[in-house]
Protein backbone atom coordinates (compact mmCIF):
# COMPACT_ATOMS: atom_id res chain seq x y z
CA UNK A 1 0.00 0.00 0.00
CA UNK A 2 2.62 2.38 0.56
CA UNK A 3 4.19 1.91 -2.70
CA UNK A 4 0.99 2.39 -4.29
CA UNK A 5 0.64 5.56 -2.13
CA UNK A 6 3.78 6.90 -3.40
CA UNK A 7 1.95 6.65 -7.45
CA UNK A 8 -1.43 8.35 -6.85
CA UNK A 9 -3.03 11.18 -5.21
CA UNK A 10 -5.59 9.45 -3.45
CA UNK A 11 -6.42 6.46 -1.08
CA UNK A 12 -8.88 5.12 -3.10
CA UNK A 13 -7.01 5.22 -5.95
CA UNK A 14 -3.89 3.70 -3.91
CA UNK A 15 -6.24 0.85 -2.81
CA UNK A 16 -7.44 0.11 -6.04
CA UNK A 17 -4.16 -0.63 -7.31
CA UNK A 18 -3.46 -2.87 -4.86
CA UNK A 19 -6.33 -4.83 -5.09
CA UNK A 20 -5.30 -5.24 -8.91
CA UNK A 21 -1.74 -6.14 -7.92
CA UNK A 22 -3.25 -8.82 -5.79
CA UNK A 23 -5.70 -10.14 -8.35
CA UNK A 24 -2.33 -10.33 -10.70
CA UNK A 25 -0.46 -11.89 -7.78
CA UNK A 26 -3.36 -14.84 -7.24
CA UNK A 27 -3.88 -14.96 -10.86
CA UNK A 28 0.17 -15.56 -11.82
CA UNK A 29 1.60 -16.80 -8.59
CA UNK A 30 2.86 -19.86 -10.89
CA UNK A 31 5.42 -17.51 -12.44
CA UNK A 32 7.01 -16.55 -8.97
CA UNK A 33 9.96 -17.77 -9.02
CA UNK A 34 12.53 -18.34 -5.63
CA UNK A 35 15.06 -16.02 -7.28
CA UNK A 36 13.84 -12.99 -5.66
CA UNK A 37 12.21 -11.96 -3.09
CA UNK A 38 8.31 -12.32 -2.58
CA UNK A 39 8.15 -8.89 -1.23
CA UNK A 40 10.61 -7.47 -3.85
CA UNK A 41 8.44 -9.36 -6.82
CA UNK A 42 5.08 -8.13 -5.33
CA UNK A 43 6.54 -4.74 -4.99
CA UNK A 44 7.50 -4.74 -8.93
CA UNK A 45 4.17 -6.13 -9.61
CA UNK A 46 2.76 -2.94 -8.10
CA UNK A 47 4.81 -0.49 -9.46
CA UNK A 48 4.00 -1.84 -12.61
CA UNK A 49 0.30 -1.70 -12.06
CA UNK A 50 0.75 1.93 -11.11
CA UNK A 51 2.13 2.40 -14.10
CA UNK A 52 -0.98 0.88 -15.83
CA UNK A 53 -3.07 2.89 -13.97
CA UNK A 54 -0.62 6.16 -14.89
CA UNK A 55 -1.20 5.42 -18.84
CA UNK A 56 -5.11 4.48 -19.14
CA UNK A 57 -5.19 8.17 -16.68
CA UNK A 58 -2.69 9.78 -18.79
CA UNK A 59 -4.70 11.27 -21.41
CA UNK A 60 -6.81 13.06 -19.03
CA UNK A 61 -3.79 14.58 -17.51
CA UNK A 62 -2.73 17.85 -18.29
CA UNK A 63 1.20 17.76 -20.70
CA UNK A 64 3.72 19.63 -18.61
CA UNK A 65 6.30 21.94 -20.87
CA UNK A 66 9.53 20.65 -19.46
CA UNK A 67 11.23 23.90 -20.67
CA UNK A 68 8.53 26.15 -19.08
CA UNK A 69 9.32 28.44 -16.29
CA UNK A 70 9.53 26.99 -12.82
CA UNK A 71 8.90 28.93 -9.41
CA UNK A 72 11.82 30.26 -7.36
CA UNK A 73 13.84 27.54 -6.66
CA UNK A 74 14.76 26.97 -3.17
CA UNK A 75 17.11 25.35 -1.22
CA UNK A 76 16.17 23.68 1.86
CA UNK A 77 18.19 22.69 5.19
CA UNK A 78 19.25 19.21 6.00
CA UNK A 79 17.97 19.48 9.66
CA UNK A 80 14.41 20.32 8.24
CA UNK A 81 14.98 17.48 5.58
CA UNK A 82 15.34 14.81 8.45
CA UNK A 83 12.38 16.40 10.39
CA UNK A 84 9.84 14.79 7.18
CA UNK A 85 7.52 11.92 7.95
CA UNK A 86 6.38 9.31 5.88
CA UNK A 87 3.42 11.03 5.73
CA UNK A 88 4.63 14.41 5.15
CA UNK A 89 6.78 12.95 2.32
CA UNK A 90 3.70 11.67 0.43
CA UNK A 91 1.77 14.61 1.06
CA UNK A 92 4.46 16.56 -0.96
CA UNK A 93 4.70 14.31 -3.66
CA UNK A 94 0.71 14.48 -4.00
CA UNK A 95 1.45 18.09 -4.94
CA UNK A 96 3.89 17.20 -7.57
CA UNK A 97 2.11 17.15 -11.30
CA UNK A 98 1.60 13.42 -11.72
CA UNK A 99 4.61 13.03 -14.44
CA UNK A 100 7.22 14.74 -12.07
CA UNK A 101 6.05 12.08 -9.01
CA UNK A 102 6.62 8.80 -11.47
CA UNK A 103 9.41 10.04 -12.40
CA UNK A 104 11.07 11.09 -9.28
CA UNK A 105 9.42 7.86 -8.03
CA UNK A 106 10.60 5.69 -10.30
CA UNK A 107 14.53 7.26 -10.67
CA UNK A 108 15.09 7.97 -6.94
CA UNK A 109 13.29 4.91 -4.82
CA UNK A 110 12.81 1.96 -7.42
CA UNK A 111 15.68 3.04 -9.20
CA UNK A 112 15.62 2.70 -12.82
CA UNK A 113 17.50 4.18 -15.53
CA UNK A 114 16.20 7.24 -17.49
CA UNK A 115 16.07 5.15 -20.27
CA UNK A 116 13.84 2.35 -18.40
CA UNK A 117 11.32 5.51 -17.54
CA UNK A 118 10.96 6.82 -20.95
CA UNK A 119 10.35 3.44 -22.24
CA UNK A 120 7.48 2.70 -19.28
CA UNK A 121 6.16 6.64 -19.69
CA UNK A 122 6.72 6.84 -23.46
CA UNK A 123 8.70 9.74 -23.08
CA UNK A 124 11.86 10.88 -24.26
CA UNK A 125 15.46 10.34 -22.24
CA UNK A 126 15.77 14.11 -22.37
CA UNK A 127 12.39 14.85 -20.91
CA UNK A 128 12.78 12.12 -18.10
CA UNK A 129 15.57 13.75 -17.17
CA UNK A 130 14.20 17.33 -16.96
CA UNK A 131 11.16 15.88 -15.11
CA UNK A 132 13.29 14.62 -12.67
CA UNK A 133 15.35 18.29 -12.21
CA UNK A 134 11.68 19.78 -12.16
CA UNK A 135 10.10 16.97 -9.50
CA UNK A 136 13.34 17.95 -7.30
CA UNK A 137 13.30 21.57 -6.95
CA UNK A 138 9.88 21.57 -6.83
CA UNK A 139 9.75 19.22 -4.01
CA UNK A 140 12.40 21.58 -2.22
CA UNK A 141 10.68 23.99 -2.54
CA UNK A 142 7.50 22.17 -1.22
CA UNK A 143 9.66 21.24 1.61
CA UNK A 144 10.59 24.79 2.55
CA UNK A 145 7.11 25.63 2.57
CA UNK A 146 6.10 23.28 4.21
CA UNK A 147 8.46 23.98 7.05
CA UNK A 148 7.65 27.85 6.55
CA UNK A 149 3.80 26.85 7.64
CA UNK A 150 4.43 24.63 10.52
CA UNK A 151 6.53 27.34 11.86
CA UNK A 152 4.57 30.03 11.91
CA UNK A 153 1.81 27.37 13.78
CA UNK A 154 4.13 26.94 16.55
CA UNK A 155 4.36 30.13 16.41
CA UNK A 156 1.23 31.19 17.30
CA UNK B 1 24.36 24.38 -2.95
CA UNK B 2 21.69 22.61 -4.55
CA UNK B 3 22.73 19.77 -5.64
CA UNK B 4 23.94 18.29 -1.78
CA UNK B 5 20.66 19.05 -0.61
CA UNK B 6 19.00 17.70 -3.36
CA UNK B 7 20.47 14.24 -2.82
CA UNK B 8 19.99 14.40 1.00
CA UNK B 9 16.13 14.95 0.17
CA UNK B 10 15.84 11.94 -2.04
CA UNK B 11 17.72 9.77 0.37
CA UNK B 12 15.63 10.94 3.04
CA UNK B 13 12.67 10.04 0.91
CA UNK B 14 13.76 6.75 -0.33
CA UNK B 15 14.98 5.73 3.39
CA UNK B 16 11.75 6.97 5.28
CA UNK B 17 9.35 5.22 2.53
CA UNK B 18 11.65 2.74 1.80
CA UNK B 19 10.68 1.51 5.82
CA UNK B 20 6.73 3.16 5.32
CA UNK B 21 3.80 0.22 5.72
CA UNK B 22 0.33 1.40 6.25
CA UNK B 23 -1.99 0.39 8.74
CA UNK B 24 -4.41 -2.16 7.61
CA UNK B 25 -7.50 -0.74 6.27
CA UNK B 26 -10.54 -2.21 8.03
CA UNK B 27 -12.41 -3.52 4.67
CA UNK B 28 -9.88 -3.46 2.53
CA UNK B 29 -9.86 -7.69 2.60
CA UNK B 30 -13.67 -7.85 2.02
CA UNK B 31 -13.60 -5.21 -0.69
CA UNK B 32 -10.65 -6.95 -2.34
CA UNK B 33 -12.68 -10.50 -1.86
CA UNK B 34 -15.56 -8.58 -3.42
CA UNK B 35 -13.57 -7.01 -6.17
CA UNK B 36 -12.10 -11.02 -6.74
CA UNK B 37 -14.96 -12.21 -6.65
CA UNK B 38 -16.75 -10.13 -9.64
CA UNK B 39 -13.41 -10.47 -11.91
CA UNK B 40 -13.79 -14.17 -11.35
CA UNK B 41 -17.77 -14.16 -12.23
CA UNK B 42 -17.12 -11.74 -15.21
CA UNK B 43 -14.45 -14.58 -16.42
CA UNK B 44 -16.73 -17.63 -16.18
CA UNK B 45 -19.96 -15.41 -17.38
CA UNK B 46 -18.03 -14.72 -20.54
CA UNK B 47 -16.88 -18.47 -21.00
CA UNK B 48 -20.27 -19.62 -19.92
CA UNK B 49 -22.11 -17.51 -22.90
CA UNK B 50 -19.33 -18.52 -24.89
CA UNK B 51 -20.02 -22.40 -24.90
CA UNK B 52 -23.26 -21.30 -25.09
CA UNK B 53 -23.12 -19.45 -28.31
CA UNK B 54 -20.48 -22.39 -29.51
CA UNK B 55 -23.96 -24.72 -28.94
CA UNK B 56 -25.90 -22.80 -30.91
CA UNK B 57 -23.55 -22.14 -33.44
CA UNK B 58 -22.67 -25.68 -34.10
CA UNK B 59 -26.39 -26.76 -33.98
CA UNK B 60 -27.53 -24.22 -36.70
CA UNK B 61 -24.53 -25.01 -38.99
CA UNK B 62 -23.80 -28.48 -39.02
CA UNK B 63 -27.95 -29.08 -40.60
CA UNK B 64 -27.24 -26.03 -42.81
CA UNK B 65 -23.30 -27.51 -43.62
CA UNK B 66 -25.40 -30.75 -44.82
CA UNK B 67 -28.25 -28.93 -47.07
CA UNK B 68 -25.92 -26.65 -48.30
CA UNK B 69 -22.22 -27.73 -48.10
CA UNK B 70 -20.12 -27.18 -51.01
CA UNK B 71 -20.20 -29.67 -53.79
CA UNK B 72 -16.92 -32.37 -54.01
CA UNK B 73 -15.56 -32.13 -57.12
CA UNK B 74 -16.78 -34.84 -59.75
CA UNK B 75 -14.63 -34.30 -62.74
CA UNK B 76 -14.56 -36.05 -65.80
CA UNK B 77 -11.71 -38.24 -65.49
CA UNK B 78 -13.76 -39.86 -62.33
CA UNK B 79 -16.48 -41.00 -65.26
CA UNK B 80 -14.39 -42.18 -67.41
CA UNK B 81 -12.49 -44.24 -64.88
CA UNK B 82 -15.58 -45.16 -63.84
CA UNK B 83 -16.87 -46.83 -66.99
CA UNK B 84 -13.20 -48.05 -68.01
CA UNK B 85 -13.50 -49.98 -64.91
CA UNK B 86 -16.95 -51.22 -65.63
CA UNK B 87 -15.66 -52.35 -69.48
CA UNK B 88 -12.83 -53.78 -70.12
CA UNK B 89 -12.89 -52.73 -73.68
CA UNK B 90 -12.61 -49.24 -73.22
CA UNK B 91 -9.34 -49.61 -71.24
CA UNK B 92 -8.48 -51.05 -74.46
CA UNK B 93 -9.88 -48.40 -76.65
CA UNK B 94 -8.42 -45.58 -74.34
CA UNK B 95 -5.15 -44.77 -76.84
CA UNK B 96 -7.84 -44.92 -79.90
CA UNK B 97 -10.02 -43.09 -77.93
CA UNK B 98 -7.68 -39.68 -77.52
CA UNK B 99 -7.16 -40.15 -81.33
CA UNK B 100 -10.86 -41.05 -82.49
CA UNK B 101 -9.65 -43.72 -84.49
CA UNK B 102 -12.00 -46.66 -85.39
CA UNK B 103 -10.35 -49.98 -86.04
CA UNK B 104 -12.53 -52.44 -85.77
CA UNK B 105 -16.33 -51.47 -86.28
CA UNK B 106 -17.17 -50.20 -89.75
CA UNK B 107 -19.11 -47.21 -89.17
CA UNK B 108 -22.05 -46.64 -91.48
CA UNK B 109 -22.34 -42.90 -92.57
CA UNK B 110 -25.89 -43.05 -91.93
CA UNK B 111 -24.74 -43.53 -88.15
CA UNK B 112 -26.09 -40.81 -85.46
CA UNK B 113 -22.69 -38.91 -84.30
CA UNK B 114 -24.69 -37.86 -80.97
CA UNK B 115 -21.97 -37.26 -78.74
CA UNK B 116 -22.97 -37.04 -75.49
CA UNK B 117 -21.29 -34.23 -74.27
CA UNK B 118 -23.09 -32.03 -71.33
CA UNK B 119 -23.00 -28.18 -72.87
CA UNK B 120 -20.97 -25.98 -70.19
CA UNK B 121 -22.75 -25.81 -67.35
CA UNK B 122 -21.85 -24.92 -63.27
CA UNK B 123 -21.50 -28.83 -62.11
CA UNK B 124 -23.91 -28.34 -59.65
CA UNK B 125 -26.65 -27.58 -62.45
CA UNK B 126 -24.84 -30.63 -64.17
CA UNK B 127 -25.50 -32.93 -61.32
CA UNK B 128 -28.95 -32.13 -60.30
CA UNK B 129 -29.86 -32.77 -63.70
CA UNK B 130 -27.95 -36.10 -63.69
CA UNK B 131 -29.71 -36.84 -60.56
CA UNK B 132 -32.49 -35.52 -61.43
CA UNK B 133 -34.02 -36.57 -64.93
CA UNK B 134 -31.09 -38.61 -66.97
CA UNK B 135 -29.95 -41.29 -64.83
CA UNK B 136 -31.36 -42.84 -61.76
CA UNK B 137 -28.43 -43.00 -59.56
CA UNK B 138 -27.75 -45.68 -57.11
CA UNK B 139 -30.24 -46.09 -54.41
CA UNK B 140 -29.44 -46.92 -51.02
CA UNK B 141 -29.46 -50.43 -51.51
CA UNK B 142 -27.39 -50.14 -54.78
CA UNK B 143 -29.79 -50.64 -57.35
CA UNK B 144 -28.62 -48.38 -60.12
CA UNK B 145 -31.34 -47.32 -62.77
CA UNK B 146 -30.85 -46.98 -66.60
CA UNK B 147 -30.02 -44.69 -68.64
CA UNK B 148 -33.64 -43.88 -70.51
CA UNK B 149 -31.99 -41.73 -73.19
CA UNK B 150 -28.97 -39.75 -74.36
CA UNK B 151 -28.46 -36.95 -71.70
CA UNK B 152 -27.85 -34.16 -73.92
CA UNK B 153 -26.90 -33.54 -77.90
CA UNK B 154 -23.41 -32.06 -78.83
CA UNK B 155 -22.99 -28.31 -78.58
CA UNK B 156 -22.42 -28.58 -83.00
CA UNK B 157 -24.24 -26.89 -84.74
CA UNK B 158 -27.33 -28.08 -86.30
CA UNK B 159 -26.60 -31.45 -84.92
CA UNK B 160 -27.98 -34.73 -86.07
CA UNK B 161 -31.06 -35.31 -84.69
CA UNK B 162 -30.87 -38.41 -82.48
CA UNK B 163 -31.74 -41.95 -83.96
CA UNK B 164 -34.92 -42.78 -83.07
CA UNK B 165 -34.98 -45.69 -80.80
CA UNK B 166 -36.16 -48.57 -83.37
CA UNK B 167 -33.13 -47.55 -85.59
CA UNK B 168 -31.04 -48.90 -83.05
CA UNK B 169 -29.48 -52.66 -82.98
CA UNK B 170 -30.63 -54.73 -80.71
CA UNK B 171 -28.05 -54.84 -78.28
CA UNK B 172 -27.88 -59.04 -77.96
CA UNK B 173 -26.13 -58.92 -81.57
CA UNK B 174 -23.74 -56.55 -80.66
CA UNK B 175 -20.46 -58.09 -79.93
CA UNK B 176 -19.38 -55.16 -77.17
CA UNK B 177 -16.62 -55.94 -76.90
CA UNK B 178 -15.94 -54.55 -80.72
CA UNK B 179 -17.61 -51.32 -79.61
CA UNK B 180 -15.20 -48.40 -80.37
CA UNK B 181 -15.52 -45.22 -77.99
CA UNK B 182 -15.29 -42.57 -78.75
CA UNK B 183 -15.12 -38.55 -77.10
CA UNK B 184 -16.01 -35.24 -78.41
CA UNK B 185 -13.33 -32.45 -77.57
CA UNK B 186 -12.98 -30.85 -75.86
CA UNK B 187 -13.51 -32.73 -72.60
CA UNK B 188 -15.61 -30.38 -70.89
CA UNK B 189 -17.66 -30.76 -67.78
CA UNK B 190 -19.40 -34.02 -67.68
CA UNK B 191 -18.43 -35.30 -70.75
CA UNK B 192 -19.51 -38.58 -71.18
CA UNK B 193 -17.78 -41.37 -73.73
CA UNK B 194 -20.44 -42.96 -76.01
CA UNK B 195 -20.28 -45.97 -77.92
CA UNK B 196 -20.53 -45.76 -81.87
CA UNK B 197 -23.36 -47.98 -83.36
CA UNK B 198 -22.22 -50.41 -86.01
CA UNK B 199 -24.79 -49.95 -89.11
CA UNK B 200 -27.81 -49.73 -88.45
CA UNK B 201 -29.93 -53.27 -88.59
CA UNK B 202 -33.72 -52.74 -88.34
CA UNK B 203 -34.52 -54.38 -84.93
CA UNK B 204 -36.60 -54.41 -82.30
CA UNK B 205 -36.03 -51.73 -80.13
CA UNK B 206 -34.79 -53.13 -77.28
CA UNK B 207 -33.47 -51.02 -73.93
CA UNK B 208 -29.80 -51.58 -74.13
CA UNK B 209 -29.84 -52.98 -71.14
CA UNK B 210 -27.13 -55.27 -70.92
CA UNK B 211 -24.88 -51.72 -71.94
CA UNK B 212 -26.21 -49.84 -69.33
CA UNK B 213 -26.24 -52.47 -66.64
CA UNK B 214 -22.32 -53.00 -67.18
CA UNK B 215 -22.21 -49.09 -67.31
CA UNK B 216 -24.36 -47.77 -64.73
CA UNK B 217 -23.22 -50.20 -61.93
CA UNK B 218 -20.32 -48.61 -61.71
CA UNK B 219 -21.30 -44.91 -62.72
CA UNK B 220 -20.16 -42.68 -59.89
CA UNK B 221 -22.02 -42.43 -57.00
CA UNK B 222 -23.52 -38.71 -56.40
CA UNK B 223 -21.42 -37.45 -53.59
CA UNK B 224 -23.62 -34.26 -53.72
CA UNK B 225 -26.78 -35.99 -52.73
CA UNK B 226 -27.55 -34.32 -49.84
CA UNK B 227 -29.74 -35.42 -47.03
CA UNK B 228 -33.13 -33.67 -46.17
CA UNK B 229 -33.36 -31.24 -43.57
CA UNK B 230 -36.41 -29.87 -42.66
CA UNK B 231 -36.92 -27.10 -39.83
CA UNK B 232 -40.09 -26.51 -37.31
CA UNK B 233 -40.38 -24.00 -34.77
CA UNK B 234 -42.51 -25.60 -31.78
CA UNK B 235 -44.70 -24.11 -28.94
CA UNK B 236 -44.61 -26.72 -25.95
CA UNK B 237 -47.55 -26.00 -23.43
CA UNK B 238 -46.05 -28.79 -20.11
CA UNK B 239 -46.42 -29.87 -16.99
CA UNK B 240 -43.03 -29.29 -15.24
CA UNK B 241 -42.64 -31.78 -11.92
CA UNK B 242 -40.16 -32.80 -9.22
CA UNK B 243 -40.04 -35.30 -6.13
CA UNK B 244 -42.64 -33.74 -3.53
CA UNK B 245 -44.02 -31.06 -5.82
CA UNK B 246 -47.30 -31.16 -7.21
CA UNK B 247 -47.09 -30.50 -10.88
CA UNK B 248 -47.29 -27.43 -12.33
CA UNK B 249 -47.97 -25.45 -16.02
CA UNK B 250 -45.14 -24.09 -17.67
CA UNK B 251 -44.32 -22.99 -21.09
CA UNK B 252 -41.86 -23.29 -23.80
CA UNK B 253 -40.41 -23.55 -27.63
CA UNK B 254 -37.56 -23.44 -29.75
CA UNK B 255 -36.36 -24.31 -32.98
CA UNK B 256 -35.58 -27.48 -34.47
CA UNK B 257 -33.83 -29.23 -37.40
CA UNK B 258 -34.57 -33.02 -38.43
CA UNK B 259 -32.05 -34.34 -40.74
CA UNK B 260 -33.39 -37.55 -43.19
CA UNK B 261 -31.31 -40.81 -42.33
CA UNK B 262 -33.16 -42.62 -44.81
CA UNK B 263 -36.97 -42.34 -45.92
CA UNK B 264 -37.95 -43.34 -42.10
CA UNK B 265 -35.57 -42.20 -39.86
CA UNK B 266 -34.06 -39.45 -38.68
CA UNK B 267 -31.86 -37.13 -36.46
CA UNK B 268 -33.98 -34.40 -35.26
CA UNK B 269 -32.03 -31.54 -32.40
CA UNK B 270 -32.11 -27.98 -31.82
CA UNK B 271 -32.74 -25.62 -29.36
CA UNK B 272 -35.32 -24.90 -26.97
CA UNK B 273 -36.21 -22.63 -23.95
CA UNK B 274 -38.83 -23.45 -21.58
CA UNK B 275 -40.34 -21.52 -17.90
CA UNK B 276 -41.05 -23.76 -15.55
CA UNK B 277 -42.26 -22.89 -11.62
CA UNK B 278 -42.83 -25.66 -9.13
CA UNK B 279 -43.19 -25.86 -5.40
CA UNK B 280 -41.14 -28.66 -3.99
CA UNK B 281 -42.13 -29.71 -0.07
CA UNK B 282 -39.58 -31.01 1.97
CA UNK B 283 -39.13 -34.60 2.72
CA UNK B 284 -41.41 -35.64 5.72
CA UNK B 285 -38.50 -37.71 7.32
CA UNK B 286 -36.17 -34.38 7.21
CA UNK B 287 -34.56 -34.60 10.36
CA UNK B 288 -35.73 -30.78 13.12
CA UNK B 289 -32.45 -29.31 13.20
CA UNK B 290 -31.17 -27.73 16.83
CA UNK B 291 -31.77 -24.61 15.70
CA UNK B 292 -35.50 -25.34 15.12
CA UNK B 293 -35.08 -23.79 11.41
CA UNK B 294 -36.96 -26.63 9.31
CA UNK B 295 -37.37 -26.03 5.27
CA UNK B 296 -40.95 -26.23 4.58
CA UNK B 297 -41.11 -25.56 0.80
CA UNK B 298 -39.18 -24.32 -1.88
CA UNK B 299 -40.46 -22.29 -4.49
CA UNK B 300 -38.37 -22.78 -7.76
CA UNK B 301 -38.56 -20.44 -10.95
CA UNK B 302 -36.14 -22.05 -13.94
CA UNK B 303 -35.87 -21.08 -17.50
CA UNK B 304 -34.00 -24.35 -19.14
CA UNK B 305 -32.13 -24.37 -21.97
CA UNK B 306 -32.19 -27.21 -24.05
CA UNK B 307 -30.44 -29.03 -26.35
CA UNK B 308 -32.04 -32.39 -27.60
CA UNK B 309 -30.73 -35.29 -29.71
CA UNK B 310 -33.60 -37.67 -30.82
CA UNK B 311 -34.18 -40.08 -33.13
CA UNK B 312 -37.30 -40.18 -35.04
CA UNK B 313 -38.48 -43.38 -36.65
CA UNK B 314 -42.01 -42.68 -39.11
CA UNK B 315 -44.09 -45.67 -39.29
CA UNK B 316 -47.19 -45.62 -41.49
CA UNK B 317 -47.27 -45.29 -45.27
CA UNK B 318 -45.38 -42.52 -46.46
CA UNK B 319 -48.46 -40.44 -48.32
CA UNK B 320 -50.14 -40.72 -45.46
CA UNK B 321 -50.46 -38.64 -42.16
CA UNK B 322 -47.45 -40.20 -40.55
CA UNK B 323 -46.97 -41.21 -37.08
CA UNK B 324 -43.62 -41.24 -35.54
CA UNK B 325 -41.74 -42.11 -32.68
CA UNK B 326 -38.89 -40.17 -31.00
CA UNK B 327 -36.38 -40.98 -28.28
CA UNK B 328 -33.28 -39.43 -27.32
CA UNK B 329 -31.40 -37.18 -24.57
CA UNK B 330 -31.25 -33.70 -23.70
CA UNK B 331 -28.56 -31.57 -22.26
CA UNK B 332 -29.73 -28.96 -20.81
CA UNK B 333 -28.23 -25.59 -18.89
CA UNK B 334 -30.27 -23.42 -16.55
CA UNK B 335 -30.51 -19.46 -17.79
CA UNK B 336 -32.21 -18.45 -15.29
CA UNK B 337 -32.62 -20.84 -11.52
CA UNK B 338 -34.49 -18.84 -8.65
CA UNK B 339 -35.34 -20.44 -4.89
CA UNK B 340 -37.50 -19.36 -2.66
CA UNK B 341 -36.93 -21.49 0.65
CA UNK B 342 -39.58 -20.76 3.17
CA UNK B 343 -38.31 -22.14 6.95
CA UNK B 344 -40.76 -23.03 9.79
CA UNK B 345 -38.96 -21.62 13.21
CA UNK B 346 -39.83 -22.75 16.20
CA UNK B 347 -40.13 -20.24 18.76
CA UNK B 348 -40.99 -19.49 22.49
CA UNK B 349 -42.93 -16.33 22.96
CA UNK B 350 -43.71 -15.27 26.31
CA UNK B 351 -47.67 -15.15 27.08
CA UNK B 352 -50.05 -14.22 30.29
CA UNK B 353 -51.65 -17.24 31.17
CA UNK B 354 -54.21 -17.16 33.26
CA UNK B 355 -53.51 -19.18 36.50
CA UNK B 356 -55.31 -21.77 38.14
CA UNK B 357 -56.29 -19.29 40.92
CA UNK B 358 -57.58 -17.15 38.22
CA UNK B 359 -54.87 -14.68 38.15
CA UNK B 360 -52.80 -13.85 35.31
CA UNK B 361 -49.13 -15.29 35.06
CA UNK B 362 -46.55 -15.34 32.40
CA UNK B 363 -46.13 -18.67 30.12
CA UNK B 364 -44.49 -19.76 27.22
CA UNK B 365 -46.38 -20.49 23.94
CA UNK B 366 -44.65 -22.16 21.17
CA UNK B 367 -45.58 -20.58 17.71
CA UNK B 368 -44.32 -21.61 14.59
CA UNK B 369 -42.61 -18.11 12.36
CA UNK B 370 -42.32 -18.60 8.33
CA UNK B 371 -39.04 -17.52 7.19
CA UNK B 372 -38.43 -17.04 3.10
CA UNK B 373 -35.07 -16.64 2.11
CA UNK B 374 -34.19 -15.96 -2.04
CA UNK B 375 -31.30 -17.24 -3.80
CA UNK B 376 -30.89 -17.49 -7.21
CA UNK B 377 -27.64 -19.39 -9.30
CA UNK B 378 -25.24 -17.87 -12.22
CA UNK B 379 -26.95 -18.61 -15.80
CA UNK B 380 -25.16 -21.68 -17.13
CA UNK B 381 -23.36 -22.33 -13.54
CA UNK B 382 -23.91 -26.31 -14.58
CA UNK B 383 -24.51 -27.82 -17.98
CA UNK B 384 -25.91 -31.54 -17.55
CA UNK B 385 -25.35 -33.41 -20.21
CA UNK B 386 -27.97 -35.82 -21.84
CA UNK B 387 -29.89 -35.79 -17.85
CA UNK B 388 -32.84 -36.10 -19.72
CA UNK B 389 -34.40 -39.08 -21.70
CA UNK B 390 -36.61 -37.80 -24.45
CA UNK B 391 -39.76 -39.64 -25.50
CA UNK B 392 -42.65 -38.71 -27.74
CA UNK B 393 -45.14 -40.27 -30.13
CA UNK B 394 -46.96 -37.92 -32.70
CA UNK B 395 -48.74 -36.90 -35.69
CA UNK B 396 -47.89 -34.94 -38.77
CA UNK B 397 -50.55 -33.30 -41.41
CA UNK B 398 -49.78 -31.38 -44.07
CA UNK B 399 -50.47 -27.69 -44.18
CA UNK B 400 -49.46 -26.91 -47.61
CA UNK B 401 -46.81 -27.95 -49.97
CA UNK B 402 -43.87 -26.42 -47.63
CA UNK B 403 -45.42 -26.92 -44.37
CA UNK B 404 -46.50 -29.74 -41.92
CA UNK B 405 -48.26 -29.39 -38.79
CA UNK B 406 -47.08 -31.98 -36.15
CA UNK B 407 -48.55 -32.93 -32.81
CA UNK B 408 -46.25 -34.44 -30.25
CA UNK B 409 -46.95 -35.48 -26.86
CA UNK B 410 -43.81 -35.71 -25.34
CA UNK B 411 -42.13 -37.33 -21.93
CA UNK B 412 -38.92 -35.84 -20.31
CA UNK B 413 -37.92 -38.14 -18.00
CA UNK B 414 -34.49 -37.28 -15.69
CA UNK B 415 -31.84 -39.47 -15.83
CA UNK B 416 -30.29 -37.77 -12.72
CA UNK B 417 -30.06 -34.63 -10.47
CA UNK B 418 -30.61 -31.70 -11.85
CA UNK B 419 -30.40 -27.59 -10.52
CA UNK B 420 -28.18 -26.58 -7.54
CA UNK B 421 -30.77 -28.29 -5.34
CA UNK B 422 -30.42 -31.47 -7.18
CA UNK B 423 -34.05 -31.98 -7.90
CA UNK B 424 -35.31 -34.78 -10.45
CA UNK B 425 -36.85 -32.42 -12.47
CA UNK B 426 -38.94 -33.73 -15.64
CA UNK B 427 -41.84 -32.84 -17.43
CA UNK B 428 -44.44 -33.96 -19.79
CA UNK B 429 -46.24 -31.85 -22.60
CA UNK B 430 -47.63 -31.26 -25.75
CA UNK B 431 -45.23 -29.89 -28.25
CA UNK B 432 -46.98 -27.99 -31.13
CA UNK B 433 -44.62 -28.07 -34.07
CA UNK B 434 -44.38 -26.36 -37.63
CA UNK B 435 -42.27 -28.27 -39.93
CA UNK B 436 -41.21 -25.99 -43.20
CA UNK B 437 -40.49 -28.66 -45.63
Amino acid sequence: MGTALRYTASRQEAMSIVNDSFLKVFGHISRYTFETTFKGWLRRIVVNTALDHYRRTSRELPVIDPDGPEGQLAESDANIISQLTAEDILNLLNQLPPQYRLVFNLYEIEGYSHEEIAQQLGLSVSSSRVYLVRAKEQLSRLVKHHFHQVNERSCR
Amino acid sequence: MKDPVDKTLADHIRQTLDDYQTPYMLGAWEQFDQQRRASKQRLMGWYRYAVAACLLGGMLVVPLWLADGPLPTVSSSDLVDAHRSANPMMNEEATARSQSTRVDAPISTKEPKTTLLMPERTKRTQLAEWSSSRVRLPDSDGNIGRLSAPLHTSPEPNPPPNPPITDLPNPNHIDINRLPIRSVEPITGLSLLTPVWPPVTPATPTPVTQIEQATASTLPIDRTRRRQVTWSVALAPQSTYAQNSSPSVGIGGGVFSEIALNRRMSVATGLSLASQALNVRAPADMPIPLSGKQLATTGVQLLAFDVPVNLKYRFGKLNKPLFHLSAGLSSLAFLRENYAETYQIQQMVPVIVSGSDGQPRPGWRNETINETEFRSADAFSSIYWGRLLNIAVGVERPLSQRLLFSVEPYLKYPLGSLTQQNLRLGSAGVSLRVVIR
